[in-house]
């Protein structure tokens, strides 16, 4: 070739552009003994075997299936927004150049591009409260392969519910659980999935226990603008 | 009431630094009341920043915040079965806001600090569902906008402040001072330089990422748990004596309801207490719970001390 230096440039341009936005990479698959240790809910565990992500899903799992969009072309950083489905981010301005958002709204929009267009997933920090627990909705304990249900009778505060009956569990339960609460009567809420409860009282207590983000549930997922039940990320069978 | 023997003889990693290791006896005469609560606990500044960061001087005391949390979670359950209220204080400064975001431009909002690691979304909310109340100071200013987050706090008599108003550098720490804007963004951009040529030169491998060190910021990997000279307390030319001329002049102002007996403030990061206005009131400077320090202090009707928590 009588000049390289002609080719070469388009070349590295090509490359370097291939490289910033090439197709989104594969997701990754979370460990499923860690899950099923963390969240032994049958329904959830069936789905995070098959590749599927749904609302429950602890965020971790969110972050670990994304883990490889991190570049400057797939952020998955958290944008913190006012509510599940919105996407105005939460964030005024002060002074020169600085950014505040109320610390005591805690729900957050991942976005991620998947094959099949744009993924948005909403999660927050759960309580009773915000998850519109009421009287008359039944909670079940998962321990072991069993779950133990009642009926709740009110509300003591939005991290503690009493129960009409009693749940004995089987063995010594002393930690942090997983539930699920089923609604009764909710507008669009069927069911809540929860970590960090705790049994007390002599089984007639259920108090929620401070958990980390990386446990908050998955509330809401979106593809291209469209609300779906759950999204599978596996392209395995 | 006492400190109670299962608050600090029963968790060894609490070790009292004030009055010689001894809880400093409340004189009866002072007829002390604490308004509803029994006890008070008061977390001195945190700093959180964002975790992978070297300019984070607050992860290397995090396991030891979160250990020490959940033995405060266990003790308020146990003063309520009791009939008794444990109050908890986080001073201000809580977050660190003055250094550069994740984003790369601006400064970090609390989401990205405390969802920067999961043992800090934890703190956070443990001390949210404790109740534990929120003071702001200056390096978490913002904070001032949202309901919970408190200039000064009384609690019967005493006064619980960050304490940023007599600082020696007042234009600058003060954000009701005139050169406090200035600064600020002036300190900011200097970081975001400072963070952008420090990331080049660690990406074209000049120099090794080093997560112990930042110009100017104690790392705080080295614990620090014992009780500092007081020189700059006790010297009236010392920077810490502003601190207490200040508030001796605050506790002695005439007040509608019940006087005043005692100040507790953070700020400083330089634990300290000592009687004022003739042994007739009482400073607590609480010290800090970053940079190597994990100070809180405690109080009863009866009692007071500065206490440090181990990290092991």
């Amino acid at each position: 070739m009588k000049n390289p230096q002609r080719i070469t440039l388009p070349c590295v341009l090509l490359f370097l552009l291939s490289g910033c936005c090439a197709p989104p990479p594969f997701p990754q698959r979370p460990d499923h003994d860690t899950f099923a240790q963390r969240v032994p809910i049958p329904e959830l565990k069936d789905s995070l075997r098959v590749g599927v992500l749904c609302a429950g899903m602890p965020y971790y799992v969110v972050r670990e299936i994304f883990a490889s969009h991190t570049d400057d072309c797939h952020t998955d950083t958290a944008r913190q927004v006012p509510g599940p489905g919105s996407r105005q981010a939460l964030r005024e301005s002060e002074g020169w150049k600085r950014d505040y958002a109320d610390p005591n709204i805690q729900v957050f929009l991942d976005t991620y591009e998947v094959p099949e267009g744009r993924l948005a997933i909403w999660y927050r920090k759960p309580d009773f409260y915000v998850m519109d627990v009421a009287r008359n909705d039944r909670i079940c304990i998962h321990a072991g392969d069993s779950a133990y249900c009642a009926d709740i009778a009110f509300l003591a505060s939005r991290r503690a519910l009493l129960l009409r009956q009693v749940i004995d569990l089987p063995g010594n339960h002393t930690g942090s659980l997983s539930a699920v609460i089923f609604h009764d009567d909710h507008a669009w809420r069927a069911q809540s999935w929860w970590t960090g409860i705790t049994l007390q009282g002599g089984g007639e207590r259920v108090t929620l226990t401070s958990i980390p983000h990386t446990l908050y549930p998955v509330e809401l997922i979106e593809l291209n603008g469209k609300r779906i039940s759950s999204y599978r990320w596996s392209r395995q069978p | 009431m006492k400190i109670p023997d299962n608050f600090i003889k029963k968790n060894r990693r609490i070790e009292i630094i004030s009055n010689d290791g001894n809880p400093l006896r409340i004189p009866g005469e002072w007829e002390f009341t604490l308004g509803d609560a029994d006890m008070l606990v008061a977390i001195p500044d945190m700093h959180m920043y964002v975790y992978n960061s070297p300019l984070d001087n607050f992860k290397y005391g995090a396991k030891a915040m979160l250990h020490f949390l959940h033995h405060l979670e266990s003790l308020k359950s146990d003063m309520e079965w009791d009939g008794k209220k444990l109050r908890i204080y986080q001073l201000g400064d809580m977050y660190e806001y003055r250094f550069p975001g994740p984003r790369g431009t601006g400064n970090a909002t609390a989401a990205e600090i405390f969802m920067s690691h999961p043992d800090y979304s934890l703190i956070a909310n443990l001390l949210r569902d404790m109740r534990a109340h929120h003071l702001y100071g200056n390096h978490d200013y913002e904070n001032r906008h949202f309901p919970g987050f408190r200039m000064a706090a009384r609690e019967g008599q005493v006064l619980l402040e960050h304490g940023f108003v007599p600082d020696r550098w007042q234009q600058f720490s003060d954000p009701g001072e005139m050169l406090w804007e200035a600064g600020q963004f002036f300190f900011l951009k200097l970081r975001e330089v400072n963070e952008f040529y420090a990331n080049l030169l660690i990406d074209l491998n000049a120099i090794p990422r080093d997560n112990t060190y930042s110009v100017g910021v104690d790392s705080g990997k080295r614990a620090k748990h014992g009780y500092p000279a007081h020189a700059g307390y006790e010297d009236p030319e010392g920077d810490y004596s502003r601190y207490l001329e200040h508030y001796t002049a605050r506790l002695k102002q005439p007040h509608d309801s019940e006087p005043f007996r005692i100040a507790i403030i953070g700020h400083t990061h330089r634990p300290y207490m000592e009687k004022v206005n003739g042994g007739r009131q009482l400073f607590i400077d609480a010290g800090a719970w970053t940079g190597g320090r994990s100070d809180f202090a405690v109080l009863t009707r009866e009692e007071a001390a500065i206490c440090t928590y181990r990290r092991r």
